[in-house]
């Protein structure tokens, strides 16, 4: 039997990018908040940057994939049936732990799809009503950047200025001038000057060292900490097994089970889950009961459909100067090309795609093939000339797509295949759809001709990257109609009052942008919905 | 780990095949030592397996039984054995070269002669900061995005 703990006005479940800004804005309002987290703190002195082995630890310890991980707060994710590989961190900040911080928001024709181009559904709140919310995340997390963007909307000022281009990033952006193209600096949560205790880019490094990932926002250091000082309780290594109702479907709490096997029941007025795309499905299908026979919230059948990544495709241009160093500077957050974003009828595809901008690798990852299509450098006599001609001599743009929601591509639990924890693991199933193809491939061709134009002399093209699945949304949708979503547009369940759902399983499409900034508003806005604000 | 002295011994006579010395470059075994192979294999435990696979797949190759044993190949049926291997087993293989290559990239002396320097306080390192005259095209372009 589980230990009982008294009461809590509110469970939250996660503490990522939306379980840390939710929390804190919760903290603000004086109810009993607790934040239940798998993972550990996490020591920025910590990361991997900075040592000679950071390589090595980037493709082990400190993967993107839990499955190559398998660090102690990692569980294993099912993923063979699934084109893309799902990635995460399992920390008290979640994966802004190990992200670029690449932070875009989200165009207000993605909230109106449906009607724009007839296809998925529309959300049931629009840009409009997240814009105040974008806002008080930007100030939070802090935002480096520049205003006038005309492929977005304007937006309140942001607190730092852009990370520096780089004569490599000056290359696209003239590149995109010349072509007629849209471009525009990214906009992103690494500081680039010193902003509220956290050491800033200030111009200086490569994208591996640990002055870059310092520089980084992670909600442990941005939210988190500020709510503990408003009475905010973190209760790290703990995984939560199963929500519980009573007989009559009313919510009671969590059960959960710390890293010493001790298990507890807490019993909470909300639960709020902001486990990712993957985790929060997993566990409200694995909450099954006499009230929710098919797991809780699913009377609509849509807990864990309609998974949502974002496929990204890669184009690397390999160039001859020998006077840029394509390596120095931050990896992915440099520059955004948003020319091809729109539905455009004259194409084999709806809804658009993103580019964003990447440089060279270290030396580790260019021997094994990153910039070159995955083509390892060749073992033997031809390995040093041809190490030689791609080190620090390529940039590559990722076609990041929109991906439309399919009943198909979804998160099942494995009854018979459990975690240390006796929860099920999550199977994946997902098939990249014909739209999909069509519209990365439309976004490499325009990649190739972006960087020939830029005068790279050869390029390499990866059309689907396996290992993207950075972005995990779509699996809680939110709605109108509770047979035909999982949440409303406050964030609640349909079925289960008071139990919310704040991470990226309410999107109800994807855009073609990192989700971030967007999921963080959707937590700041259910937050203020529970608070009555 | 499962993996002994020998295995070791045998795993590292082939790293100066996979990288050999050419002009200034050093071979693997010039950087990298038996001692690197125990910590990577010991500490990363993806690797093992494929490592094993490896293991198992020269030990069965006639040249490694013939000749005197693995350590005493010579290099043209390292060459052959590593073809072989690439063709039949690709993803060991791949992880096999993934270990030997990382060992030798995160090494100080290689990274001084191909010119990667990590000092993020280095000059070399300093970036001029963001110049919006840059922006000077693009930002008079028309606001494009969809009003709903």
């Amino acid at each position: 039997m589980p230990k009982n703990l008294p009461y809590k006005d509110i469970v939250i479940v996660g503490s990522g990018a939306s379980g840390g800004a939710c929390a804190w804005r919760l903290s603000t309002s004086g109810a009993s908040v607790v934040i239940i987290e798998q993972g550990p703190w996490f020591d920025k002195n910590n990361y991997p940057g900075d040592s000679n082995s950071w390589e090595i630890h980037s493709k082990n310890s400190f993967d993107f994939n839990p499955n190559v991980r398998k660090l102690e707060a990692d569980y294993e994710i099912l993923d063979k049936e699934s084109d893309i590989h799902p990635l995460m961190y399992s920390a008290v900040g979640g994966s802004t732990h190990h992200w670029t911080a690449h932070t875009p928001r989200f165009h207000p024709s993605d909230f109106r799809v449906k009607t724009l181009d007839g296809v998925a559904d529309d959300w049931p709140i629009s840009y409009w009503d997240l814009e105040k919310y974008y806002d008080i995340n930007d100030e939070m997390m802090g935002c480096s950047g520049i205003n006038g963007d005309p492929a977005n909307p304007p937006r309140s000022p942001r607190q730092m200025p852009p990370l520096p281009l780089g004569p490599d990033g000056e290359r696209i952006a003239k590149a995109a001038d010349k072509l007629g193209w849209h471009w525009w600096p990214s906009d992103s949560y690494q500081a680039s000057e010193d902003y509220k205790g956290r050491v800033g880019w200030n111009n200086h490094g490569t994208f591996a060292s640990k002055k870059k990932w310092q520089s980084i926002a992670s909600t442990d250091h941005t939210y988190i900490k500020p709510a503990m000082k408003n009475g905010l309780e973190v209760r790290e290594n703990c995984a939560v097994q199963e929500i519980t109702v009573d007989n009559s479907g009313k919510l009671r709490g969590v059960v959960y089970v710390d890293n010493k096997g001790v298990q507890y029941f807490q019993e909470a007025g909300k639960v709020i889950l902001a486990c990712n795309g993957i985790g929060t499905p997993r566990l409200l299908l694995s909450s099954k009961s006499k009230a929710f026979p098919q797991g809780l919230a699913n009377s609509s059948g849509l807990v864990g459909k309609n998974l949502m990544y974002h496929p990204y495709a890669s184009v690397s241009g390999i160039f001859a100067d020998k006077d840029i160093n394509y390596s120095l500077g931050p990896l992915a957050n440099i520059i955004i090309v948003q020319e091809f974003y729109e539905t455009d009828v004259s194409r084999d595809f709806v809804r658009g795609y993103s580019f964003q901008m990447n440089r060279s690798h270290g030396p580790g990852h260019t021997s094994l093939g990153v910039g070159a299509g995955g083509k390892i450098v060749p073992w033997g006599k031809e390995h040093h000339n041809e190490f030689k001609r791609r080190f620090k001599k390529f940039l590559g743009l990722a076609v990041i797509s929109e991906d439309l929601p399919e009943l198909h591509n979804r998160v099942e639990i494995d009854e018979n295949l459990k975690d240390k924890n006796g929860i099920p693991l999550p199977r994946i199933f997902y098939k990249t759809s014909k739209n999909t193809r069509n519209l990365l491939d439309h976004g490499i061709r325009s990649a190739e001709k972006l960087l020939k134009e830029a005068g790279c002399y050869e390029t390499h093209v990866i059309p689907t990257l396996e290992s993207a699945g950075w972005h995990l949304m779509g699996t809680a949708k939110m709605g109108e109609d509770p047979k035909n979503s999982v949440v409303n547009k406050n964030c609640e369940t349909h079925d289960v009052e008071n139990l919310y759902v704040i991470d990226g399983s309410v999107f109800t499409t994807s855009a073609a942008v990192n989700p971030t900034p967007t999921i963080q508003a959707v937590a700041l806005m259910a937050a203020d919905k529970i608070l009555g604000v | 780990m499962d993996i002994n002295n020998n295995d070791i011994s045998n795993l590292f006579s082939f790293v100066d095949t996979v990288i050999p010395s050419i002009d200034e470059m050093p071979s693997a075994s010039e950087v990298i030592s038996k001692e690197d192979l125990v910590w990577i294999l010991e500490n990363n435990i993806k690797y093992i397996d494929p490592i094993k696979d490896f293991l198992s797949f020269v030990k069965k190759e006639p040249a490694s039984r013939v000749v005197g044993g693995i350590q005493e190949l010579n290099d043209d049926h390292r060459i052959e054995i590593l073809n072989l291997m690439e063709s039949v087993m690709p993803v060991q293989f791949n992880l096999f070269i993934e270990v030997i290559y990382l060992l030798y990239y995160s090494k100080e002396n290689v990274h001084e002669i191909i010119g990667w320097n990590s000092d993020e306080l280095s000059d070399e390192n300093k970036m001029k900061p963001f110049d919006k005259t840059i922006l000077e095209k693009v930002s008079k372009r028309e606001p494009f995005w969809k009003q709903v």
